[in-house]
């Protein structure tokens, strides 16, 4: 490309909890990395057992073949009792329970899957198993589709779209969980190489199943006067999740991992806004994706008041966009630049953020590679390097936490929370440390406070001595040297902002992980658990194909 | 039972942070009980063995300090503290041999030898009375067992790795010793409280409303 050079957007402004809880997905994005390659490598996928009763237990087998080898999900249906149906982690018993099998699982195989998964954390998964995950119904719309169907109708449109799924996933557990297969180990897979594409897979197939499984029931019900859900109907319907706060520490734990999907998408942006003109296919194929995102953004409902007030912000913010590239000279010195530049000062933070995926979309060619960027290839492990000087070392924490060298610290407010695990259920939890007994079983999930005492005891240091010679005296500040030299070659790794405040909000941590996967809808049950939709709108397998592999996300327009 | 590797390396940091290290030295237990799992070697029972001496104690105590012979202030060296200094000082390496006196649980030195190797893009030979190990950093081979204390050990650049063992994708753990890691893991988790129950641990959050 010859031309100016748009710069990296700087991460003292992308990494405030604020804007990562503003993010959209994109091209980037974990689900559609996964359907693009599918399509692109005319993945075959097969339902080769499927023994369910007509109240939905039993077992079903589905299989998927890439290029190299064939996947299996093995799916159990349990028919839950209402009372029992909880979206906790903690909850015991589920709707549905899944594996996702490396090769094809024989009768040994179904015989161990049908004693364990069913267990979820209590089960013991072996080095053939990558992702186990549960669903439960959802209860609102499980029963009026099936009774629709059963009785030869459509179920009521509204009702569909007000939930948005049949079934929603309330954890998907994959690298090496319960003694299933570590992603270490099948991470130099191609189609396993970019992050989280087994559990992305794993969920992809659910939605197959309920989809089957609905039509199965209402079958079983209805008998000869059943009928097939309306293929278009069944498109628009995703998976739902509930994520709760055990999601927001993953961003902290694994920064260098965190900084990847950041600079990805960051280095995607920066390409694009370096663009010299755009083409009118390119400007076409732009306005279409941003009519089909306010059709996405009207359908987004949220019963949580700030997120609501967002979206109404963000479905006017998507009329300014339209607005501002209504006669727009494409051919214009990098229009893409301008475009975002203007956005800083418009639009909302929703609003820059959705703008900045969206000039994404005719740009395949130029950020699509980026997707191999995107995992860690050390797996977590950072070494220090006790070589470098103090001096060096106080330079990465002026420059990645000046920050949080400016807040006060021994203000109550600004320490207000503690992360940690409860011994009753073994789940991440945010206490109030002033007032619970929680600060000796604190998790290290403030690295701004603890980069704030780290560099209080170095600056009684001489500047040339060595990291080395600092650590032997103060182990106790290893974990947070190790960060800040993550930061020296990752510098989107850390979350510019005090994740133990009063006013800290889980819930932007959770959408800055879930942004990445792909989903949509977010809808917050308050400021520590969201649901969201994955997969809304993307074709069933058999259906995928390079015609719509990319564009499922934007529903489409009605003419 | 086989274990992933991902579940080694959890329970090695919960334990060490349950027996009273600061989180930076449980990251390196972690990563040095996943080394040795992927070299075939279990390290816990002798990381159990470790946590169940120090505990209690002042963690300065087992900890290196600098001179000819590194040596731990209490007599006897954490090989996690004195790995971690090892490690850290790798570019040393290149100038002369690593000499420590007396150390608890020394298998968990060898990763940290393995990452020196790596950082100075040399072979590394660790030695003891009756014993070696040979590491470029992924691979270890392994003549004689290392014990459960040894009066010294000398960490110095090598020519070769001779028969490196295979490398594993499964953890085979010592079931005893699993469990004594359990217990000391079980540590760092909060017990419930009627406070914490009243500011809303563990309350409504997440029921299931449609």
């Amino acid at each position: 490309m010859s031309g100016r050079q748009a710069s990296l957007r700087d991460p003292s402004r992308i990494m405030r909890l604020a804007r990562l809880g503003s993010m959209h997905q994109s091209r980037l994005s974990f689900m559609r990395i996964l359907t693009r390659r599918m399509a692109r490598e005319n993945w075959k996928f097969a339902r080769t057992a499927f023994d369910m009763d007509e109240r939905g237990t039993g077992c079903a087998i589905y299989s998927v073949d890439c290029p190299e080898r064939t996947y299996s999900m093995v799916a159990f249906g349990h028919d839950l009792p209402d009372e029992m149906r909880s979206d906790r982690v903690i909850a015991e018993a589920w709707d549905a329970t899944f594996a996702l099998l490396d090769g094809v699982p024989d009768e040994t195989d179904v015989e161990r899957l049908a004693v364990n998964v069913p267990l979820q954390e209590a089960g013991r998964f072996s080095e053939r198993e990558l992702v186990v995950s549960r669903a439960n119904r959802s209860s609102r719309l499980w029963e009026h589709v099936v009774t629709a169907l059963a009785a030869g109708a459509q179920p009521d449109a509204e009702q569909l779209d007000a939930v948005g799924y049949l079934m929603r996933t309330t954890a998907v557990y994959g690298s090496g969980k319960f003694g299933a297969v570590d992603y270490a180990h099948v991470r130099r897979r191609p189609e396993l190489a970019a992050p989280f594409q087994a559990e992305m897979l794993l969920v992809y197939l659910i939605r197959a199943f309920v989809l089957d499984l609905v039509e199965h029931v209402a079958r079983c019900r209805g008998g000869e006067l059943a009928v097939a859900l309306d293929r278009d109907t069944a498109r628009k319907l995703g998976i739902g999740n509930a994520t709760g706060l055990g999601m927001a520490p993953f961003i902290v734990n694994h920064a260098a991992l965190f900084n990847n999907w950041i600079a990805a998408r960051e280095e995607a942006i920066r390409r694009v806004r370096s663009v010299p003109s755009a083409t009118e296919a390119e400007l076409a194929l732009f306005l279409d994706r941003l009519q089909r995102s306010e059709v996405l953004v009207r359908d987004w409902r949220s019963g949580h008041p700030v997120q609501r007030t967002r979206v109404e912000r963000l479905q006017l913010d998507l009329q300014l966009i339209k607005a501002r590239i209504e006669d727009w000279p494409g051919g214009e010195n990098c229009p893409w630049d301008r475009l975002v530049a203007w956005s800083e000062a418009a639009l909302s933070a929703e609003g820059q953020e959705c703008l900045a995926s969206l000039i994404l979309e005719p740009y395949g060619t130029l950020v699509d590679e980026l997707s191999e960027t995107m995992a860690d290839p050390n797996d977590g492990d950072f070494r220090i390097d006790g070589s470098m000087s103090l001096a060096e070392a106080c330079g990465l924490f002026r420059e990645h936490y000046g920050w949080a060298l400016g807040i006060d610290w021994r203000m109550p407010e600004a320490t207000a929370r503690a992360w940690y695990i409860s011994e009753e259920k073994l789940e991440p939890r945010l206490g109030e440390r002033h007032g619970e007994d929680i600060a000796d079983f604190e998790q290290p999930l403030s690295p701004g406070r603890d980069a704030a005492r780290a560099y209080a005891d170095l600056e009684r240091w001489a500047p040339n001595d060595s990291v080395a010679a600092f650590l032997l005296k103060h182990p106790e500040h290893r974990h947070v040297i190790r960060r800040v030299q993550v930061c020296r070659t990752a510098p989107y790794a850390e979350i510019h902002d005090n994740t133990i405040s009063a006013t800290m909000l889980p819930i932007d941590m959770m959408r800055a992980k879930l942004s990445f996967f792909g989903a949509t809808n977010f809808d917050p049950k308050s400021d520590r658990w969201v649901r969201i939709r994955m997969y809304a709108g993307v074709p069933y397998p058999g259906d995928l194909d390079s015609g719509n592999c990319e564009d499922w996300v934007y529903p489409e327009l009605v003419a | 039972m086989s274990r992933s590797l991902n579940e080694v390396e959890t329970i090695a940091r919960k334990a060490a942070r349950g027996a009273g290290y600061p989180w930076g030295i449980a990251e390196e237990s972690a990563a040095a009980m996943r080394w040795l799992a992927r070299c075939g070697i279990d390290g816990c029972p002798a990381l159990a063995s470790l946590l169940e001496r120090t505990d209690g104690s002042e963690l300065g105590d087992w900890s290196p300090e600098p001179g000819i012979v590194w040596s731990a202030p209490g007599g006897v060296l954490c090989p996690l503290m004195a790995g971690a200094a090892l490690s850290d000082h790798a570019r040393q390496l290149r100038q002369c041999a690593h000499e420590f006196a007396r150390m608890a649980s020394p298998v968990l030195l060898l990763p940290f030898a393995g990452w020196a190797a790596a950082r100075i893009g040399a072979n590394v030979q660790v030695t003891w009375s009756g014993g070696s190990s040979f590491t470029d950093g992924e691979r270890l081979a392994l003549q004689g067992d290392p014990g459960r204390d040894l009066c010294g050990v000398l960490v110095a650049v090598s020519d070769g790795v001779p028969d490196a063992r295979p490398c594993a994708s499964r953890a085979f753990p010592d079931p005893r010793a699993w469990d004594r890691l359990g217990a000391f893991a079980g540590r760092i988790h909060a017990p419930a409280s009627e406070t914490s129950r009243r500011l809303g641990a563990g309350g409504a959050d997440g029921i299931d409303d449609d």
